[in-house]
């Protein structure tokens, strides 16, 4: 590496079969020691060499870290010296192995996925190459038995404010815990905020204040670190269960108290009781003579019964119907949020006519008075179910040294004041700009870089499919 | 509300006597019409074929303008049975927003029925196993006969 013409960015190749390494304008790609073409090509950031030794404080500074609402996660050089150049200087710590080094690098990123939330908006799909971010791992080893951990996590559904950063470990300072949205984050004091890796470590297992109780590895990745962040498919689901339930759901509103009573009464018909009808609420046979009431879709039922029904929900109880007229339903659908769509989905057992008056209702959920926050919330859901799929979940990743206030992804609706201060992270050419040296070690690329995209994206698919199905349930 | 909605259980519980349906026994607890206890025989060809599963009906006092709660008592394998103690399954009729009051418990048993023979995972409350259902099978039938085997004796 050192023999490299200093201006000229070449292509180095890695072998991974015998861990050699050449340039790729001198010898191909294909190794010239073992023949193998199971080969890298590694970009080599032009000035790395004139720094060999850095501090790990640094190096997690300036990783190449990028994600979109889609939490991207790649680095474009995965150049992991520490596998296949042994000559390479260690630095201050050179005593560490090159298996421990990549356990660090592994979890610096992963710290850096947890503690910040910077992201770049509205741009590329995730893309997952090289090894998985490692809080992905993590959170799905947590999603399995961290429940109980969950369960008395502060403020995670609601929002909250967190008051005095609850859990944020000595020497950290306000980068590590819940963002508070009224305040802006003190993001350039950050890299000094991370001297080594070994404070870091104390300071995530021997947390002090309140944390005591549940360990900040529990925090982060069983309970989503709190705030309105989630780290873990289970407690996204319990979030978004909250906001449902909240919601009351998409059942249909009720009928108004004179509609129900201007409903036209019929009686009984001789035909009507050889034809063993009953009135399918009480399930009681009809008697000769009685008095029914009889919906727009013409199916009869005593009244009391039926009435019962449409003060809660305004639809037939056979066809959902409405027995509002038309008019009035589309005037006060226009002041509904769009969210109510498909809450007739499972009635596809039933006959056209109930699928297509379902349909119709769907459209218009009239007269359910309004629950503003829910539904400003969903909307925000929705909004970055559009964008990225699933970003909420696996929400944030950052620099450590990134400049200015970031404060993103939430699920609030203050986004007014929110989208002027994002940072316009072009991560690639940022990076490999600022940080001279160490440009691409953030991600543990080199070693198994085939194996992280299959496992990566899943939790993604996870996610966004639950989306769907949670939208579609209500 | 309580005396037509026992009537209406009263009633269809005796239609239900009459045509029991087939793989599911009823034992409605003592008295109490509003709470039913009911065997489901794992239906053949299903990877829970051979279980015997217990499930609680619940019958809300405003019966049949709520739905009927249904519950998981044994534990399964099964993407719209949550895998808590509370073995909840909500889907399809079963939800308020679905509900319909000309809706019968003989419906929700069926369905209920009809999900172990083909599950719904498009609407799925444990989306691990929903996932394992559509992408790995093999897996998901290994695990559910496993289950079916442990614990629906």
């Amino acid at each position: 590496m050192a023999s490299r013409p200093p201006n000229a960015p070449r292509e180095e190749v890695f072998c991974h079969e015998c861990q050699n390494n050449w340039y790729r304008d001198v010898s191909g790609i294909v190794c010239p020691a073992c023949g193998s073409d199971f080969v890298e090509i590694i970009e080599v950031p032009e000035s790395e060499h004139l720094q060999a030794a850095e501090d790990h404080g640094e190096e997690f500074g300036h990783a190449r870290i990028h994600r979109g609402p889609g939490f991207t996660f790649y680095s474009q050089t995965h150049h992991h010296r520490h596998t296949h150049s042994p000559q390479h200087q260690h630095g201050p710590r050179g005593h560490q192995s090159p298996g421990e080094e990549v356990i660090a690098d592994m979890f610096s990123q992963m710290l850096r996925n947890i503690v910040g939330d910077q992201y770049r908006p509205g741009s590329n799909r995730a893309r997952f190459e090289g090894s998985p971010p490692p809080f992905v791992r993590a959170d799905r080893r947590w999603d399995a038995d961290g429940d109980e951990v969950m369960e008395d996590r502060p403020g995670t559904g609601d929002h909250r404010p967190s008051p005095a950063n609850p859990f944020a470990p000595a020497g950290f300072g306000p980068q590590f815990g819940p963002r508070n949205a009224n305040q802006a984050q003190a993001g350039a004091g950050a890299e000094q905020a991370v001297p080594d890796i070994t404070t870091f470590l104390n300071a995530l297992f021997n947390p002090t204040g309140d944390t005591e109780d549940i360990p900040m590895f529990a925090r982060i990745f069983g309970g989503g670190a709190g705030g309105d962040y989630v780290y873990s498919q289970a407690e996204l689901d319990r979030i978004v269960s909250q906001l449902m339930e909240q919601h009351q759901g998409n059942a249909p509103p009720p009928a108004a108290e004179e509609d129900i009573k201007a409903l036209p009464r019929i009686k009984v018909t001789e035909a009507m009781v050889l034809e063993c009808l009953d009135c399918t609420v009480c399930k009681e046979d009809l008697v000769f003579d009685e008095e029914l009431v009889q919906l727009p879709c013409k199916h009869n039922y005593h009244f009391a019964c039926v009435a019962e029904w449409l003060k809660a929900h305004d639809t037939c109880p056979i066809c959902r119907h409405p027995i509002t007229p038309e008019e009035r339903r589309a005037q006060s659908s226009s002041s509904q949020p769009s969210s109510s769509s498909q809450h007739a989905q499972s009635s596809s057992t039933q006959s056209t006519q109930s699928t297509q008056s379902a349909q119709s209702q769907s459209q218009s959920t009239p007269r359910s008075p309004p629950i503003p926050q829910p539904a400003t919330i969903f909307s925000h859901l929705f909004g970055s179910m559009g964008t990225g799929g699933g970003g909420i979940a696996y929400g944030q990743s950052t620099f450590f040294s990134s400049p200015g206030p970031h404060r993103h992804n939430r699920i609030e609706s203050d986004e007014e004041d929110d989208d002027d201060q994002i940072p316009d992270l072009e991560p690639v050419d940022r990076s490999s700009g600022e940080t001279g040296g160490h440009g691409g070690n953030g991600n543990t690329g080199t070693g198994g870089s085939g194996s992280g995209s299959g496992s990566e994206t899943r939790p993604q698919q996870q996610a966004t499919s639950h989306f769907a199905n949670l939208f579609r349930r209500h | 509300m309580s005396g037509s909605a026992l009537k209406r259980i009263t009633r269809e519980f005796a239609e239900i006597s009459a045509n029991p349906l087939e793989g599911v026994v009823i034992f409605p607890i003592d008295a109490d019409m509003f709470k039913w206890n009911i065997e489901l025989t794992g239906p053949k060809d299903s990877p829970y074929e051979g279980g015997r599963f217990r499930l609680n009906l619940t019958l809300p006092e405003t019966y049949p303008f709520k739905p009927p709660v249904l519950s998981f008592a044994t534990k399964i394998y099964h993407p719209n049975v949550s895998n808590d103690d509370k073995g909840s399954m909500c889907l399809g009729i079963l939800r308020s927003d679905a509900w319909k009051p000309s809706c019968k418990i003989v419906a929700v048993l069926e369905m209920a029925r009809g999900l172990l023979l083909e599950p719904n995972p498009e609407d799925a409350v444990e989306n691990s196993i929903a996932m394992e259902y559509k992408n790995n099978r093999a897996n998901f039938d290994r695990i559910a006969r496993e289950w079916t085997r442990s614990y629906a004796k």
